[in-house]
């Protein structure tokens, strides 16, 4: 009876890790496909994200969290994936050390919500950025609603890739236009979404 | 293959096409709506995006990001926009295999659908064309499901329905496997009616029909069965004292005189009636004829304790008594025993015994003598005894040489059946009228060194007086079906056991054991030939073994026939393969008798078979009466086809 209890607990111990959003077995998956550094961004994530932050502030997070992801390298889609468009998974995008605007949007997504925030406070919003030198890009930020709904641009705070900082969107000039927000696995799931979301329930490193 | 079968098939077939070409329709039909449903999906699609990208304006940045955001949030397979002056163009495609969808079964559906293609405005101008296509994923997901489930339906359909039809074919072919039952009972020559008549028409005419036939072949065994019955009584009954005649002492009598008979010997007596011409004249007819009776009676009487005992009329005033395994001396007791009696019987009918008296012959013989040797010094013997004062005369039996003596034969004997010295031979039982082999006969020959072999005519008498028979059937028996001849394959092959062999309390078990090892293993039809004396008796034992070779396929023979059973229905419940008798017995009956014996064997499908055919004139007698099927050594004679 003692085996058969031991035996219960181990496999739901074993469930239970795997459902983890980090967990030893990618971290050392990570290691075997690209290189230790790879393995220690998972375990950072890990120590110094999830476990650290878990009783923090929204606010904390969202600065924490996203000033980590912005220290992985942009490259486009085509530089990395061979394609003009694709969405990585967090795995992939932490794994290879780099990616676009989606992948850093996608990353940050899913680290706030292991958080604890409220997904269907984060928006996945398409807008058009104006850079340094005047050029408008099409680009995606995460947009986090600090109420549930928000009147003003103060109530919205940006996550990118292209600031350091998290500020709301009244202090984004640079943002020049808003094209569209949509949610992220709990809204209306687009064709995309629903490969994303295969891709990382089987954490496709 | 059966008629169940071949409806099941065909009506599977009908099935499986009908509910083929249902799904197919349907799959063809969802098809169609599918794509048309998406192709309108399109269309309102691109309604709404050609409006947005027209208030981008001519913003590249903007385009990009409107159908980025449109392409991302929807179900599109691609969506391209091309400026008008061609000065920008840009496109979001889904460039993946379709997934959740085995890829043969996308190279089977092949969807194609439609480009929508619409014009941007600003304003008054035309900016540039947006081209959409949309995701056939979608479509191929949903037909593959659907695929799945009809095929599900399909299969439980198909299943659902062959279950239904096996039990309404069940039903309405019931009455056809109660026809097919008969049609193999008649093969088997059983004559089975059937009582339960079918509903369905053809199916009663049928069985109609073949009832008429089973009861018209019935009634022809019943009647060869009357007939023969009636023939045997005729030709081996003596009318007035119900005793054997001569002629079924002389049919009989070989069984006794052979090589391999269990008896080695006994004693003959011939008794004769003296002085009945005087008798007749004294008491008449009807009172001598009684004396003839009490008489044989005493004989019945003496003999009681001699299963074996033939008693026999041979003319009016002479019997014989016949004693297998009975000394000279038990035989000299019996003989004076049946004196005294007799004497008593005359002297109560009031006549002189010293005119009216009983002179009887005792022949001691031996089993290796010929019949007409044993009849004749019978014969002898009562001439003595009539001029005997006591009227009883004992011929002894001349000692018989032997080339060897019987331990060197058990010796022999005993090393063949140790060290597998038991080789078969093989005859010819020829079918002289088709001119083929009907089957091998196999016989055995003993193999003492490499240069002398012994005959089964040789070694067999030796081994019954040293009680080593059964051993001999028991190794041979083992060495047919553990080591078969294989020179022997694909061909019909019969063995003859004997008697007391197939009645010995072991025998039953111990060739069942074989038969269910090795019988199925056979590279030869087997035929197990069994003496009439046995199955004419149809014990429990004889069914036993008709039952024990039918499930193992081997068919059963009879010899040694010379039809004395009161009864002949033994032959259409055993229904062997064939009879076989001397070619003597088969020449010496009554027409009548030849044919009642053949009514029965025709009716029952029975071969009749003479052995000890020698000669060409013997055959052409047996042909004549429609026995063509010989054994012997007239058989060289037949120049096979």
């Amino acid at each position: 009876m003692k085996v058969l209890t031991s035996c219960f607990i181990f496999v739901l111990l074993s469930l239970s890790l795997s459902a983890e959003l980090i967990d030893e077995q990618i971290a050392n998956e990570a290691e075997s496909k690209y290189d230790r550094f790879a393995k220690n961004r998972f375990l950072s994530i890990n120590e110094t994200l999830i476990k650290e932050l878990r009783d923090d502030s929204d606010i904390k997070k969202i600065n924490v969290v996203n000033t980590w992801m912005n220290q992985i390298r942009y490259k486009s889609d085509k530089q990395v994936y061979g394609v003009s468009d694709y969405w990585a998974t967090l795995y992939e995008f932490v794994g290879k050390n780099k990616g676009d605007c989606e992948d850093y949007t996608i990353a940050k997504y899913y680290v706030l919500k292991e958080l604890g925030i409220d997904p269907n406070r984060m928006k996945f919003t398409y807008v058009v950025y104006q850079d340094a030198r005047g050029r408008k890009i099409s680009h995606m930020v995460l947009a986090y609603f600090t109420v549930p709904n928000p009147t003003s641009k103060d109530e919205i705070l940006l996550l990118d890739n292209n600031n350091m900082l998290v500020l709301p969107a009244s202090k984004r000039p640079d943002i020049v236009q808003v094209v569209k927000m949509i949610n992220g696995d709990t809204g209306a799931k687009s064709k995309k979404w629903k490969i994303l979301e295969e891709d990382m329930k089987r954490k496709k490193l | 293959m059966s008629l169940f079968k071949q409806m099941a098939l065909a009506i599977s077939l009908i099935i499986v096409v009908i509910l083929g070409t249902v799904m197919v329709i349907n799959y063809q039909s969802s098809k169609k709506d599918m794509v048309q449903s998406l192709y309108e999906t399109t269309v309102n699609n691109i309604s709404s995006i050609t409006s947005r990208l027209s208030e981008a304006g001519s913003s590249p940045a903007l385009i990009t990001s409107i159908i980025d955001a449109e392409f991302d949030s929807g179900y599109y397979k691609k969506i391209q926009f091309t400026s008008n002056d061609g000065s920008f163009e840009y496109k979001q495609e889904d460039l993946n295999p379709v997934q959740g969808v085995p890829q043969w079964f996308v190279d089977f559906s092949e969807i194609k659908l439609q480009t929508v293609v619409s014009d941007v405005s600003s304003g008054w101008s035309v900016i540039g064309v947006v081209s959409v296509d949309g995701d056939t994923g979608i479509v191929y997901k949903a037909l593959y499901k659907m695929f799945v489930k009809l095929s599900y339906v399909f299969i439980v359909s198909v299943v659902i329905s062959l279950i239904l039809f096996s039990i309404m074919l069940g039903v309405i072919l019931k009455p056809l496997k109660l026809v097919q039952k008969q049609a193999e009972a008649v093969i088997r020559n059983e004559f089975i009616i059937q009582e339960e008549i079918p509903y369905t028409k053809e199916f009663k005419d049928v069985v109609l029909g073949m009832n008429n036939m089973v009861s018209k072949v019935k009634a022809m065994f019943e009647k060869g069965n009357d007939e023969l019955k009636r023939q045997k009584e005729l030709e081996y009954v003596d009318p007035t004292t119900r005793l054997r005649n001569r002629k079924y002492l002389i049919d009989k009598l070989p069984e006794y005189l052979k090589i391999d008979a269990r008896s080695k010997g006994g004693v003959s007596m011939m008794v004769s009636l003296s002085g009945v011409i005087e008798a007749n004249e004294a008491i008449g007819h009807q009172a001598v004829d009684k004396l003839f009776n009490d008489i044989a009676n005493i004989f019945r009487h003496e003999t009681a304790y001699y299963e074996e005992a033939i008693i026999s009329r041979m003319n009016g005033t002479e019997f014989s008594i016949f004693i297998p395994d009975c000394s000279a001396k038990n035989a000299i007791t019996i003989a004076a025993s049946i004196l005294k009696k007799s004497e008593q019987n005359i002297k109560e009918q009031k006549l002189d015994p010293t005119q009216t008296f009983l002179s009887i012959g005792l022949y001691e013989y031996s089993y290796q003598e010929s019949v007409g040797k044993v009849l004749s010094q019978s014969d002898s013997a009562l001439a003595q005894a009539k001029f005997n004062e006591t009227n009883v005369y004992l011929a002894e039996v001349s000692n018989v040489t032997e080339v060897m003596g019987k331990d060197a034969w058990r010796t022999i004997i005993n090393d063949a059946i140790k060290n597998d010295k038991l080789k078969f031979v093989s005859w010819s039982a020829v079918d002289a009228k088709m001119k083929k082999v009907a089957h091998w006969a196999l016989s055995l020959a003993l193999k003492a060194s490499e240069d002398k072999t012994y005959y089964y005519g040789q070694f067999m008498a030796p081994a019954n007086q040293a009680g080593l028979s059964d051993d001999i059937y028991r190794s041979v028996l083992n060495s047919l079906f553990k080591h078969p001849d294989e020179n022997l394959r694909d061909s019909v092959c019969s063995l003859r056991l004997p008697y007391e062999f197939l009645t010995l309390s072991d025998t039953y078990v111990e060739i069942k054991a074989l038969l269910s090892e090795y019988a199925l293993k056979l590279p030869f039809k087997l035929i197990i030939e069994m003496p009439d004396k046995l199955v004419s008796k149809n014990t429990q034992l004889v069914k036993d073994y008709k039952q024990l070779f039918e499930r193992y396929k081997i068919e059963m023979g009879i010899f040694e026939f010379i039809g004395e059973s009161r009864d002949y229905r033994y032959l259409q419940e055993l229904r062997p393969v064939y009879i076989k008798g001397e070619s003597d017995y088969f020449l010496t009956q009554s027409d009548q008798g030849i044919s009642a014996l053949k009514l029965i064997t025709d009716s029952v499908g029975i071969t009749l078979i003479a052995s000890g055919v020698m000669d060409a004139d013997t055959l052409k007698k047996l042909q004549d009466r429609e026995i063509n099927t010989i054994q012997g050594k007239a058989t060289e004679l037949i120049i096979l086809s």
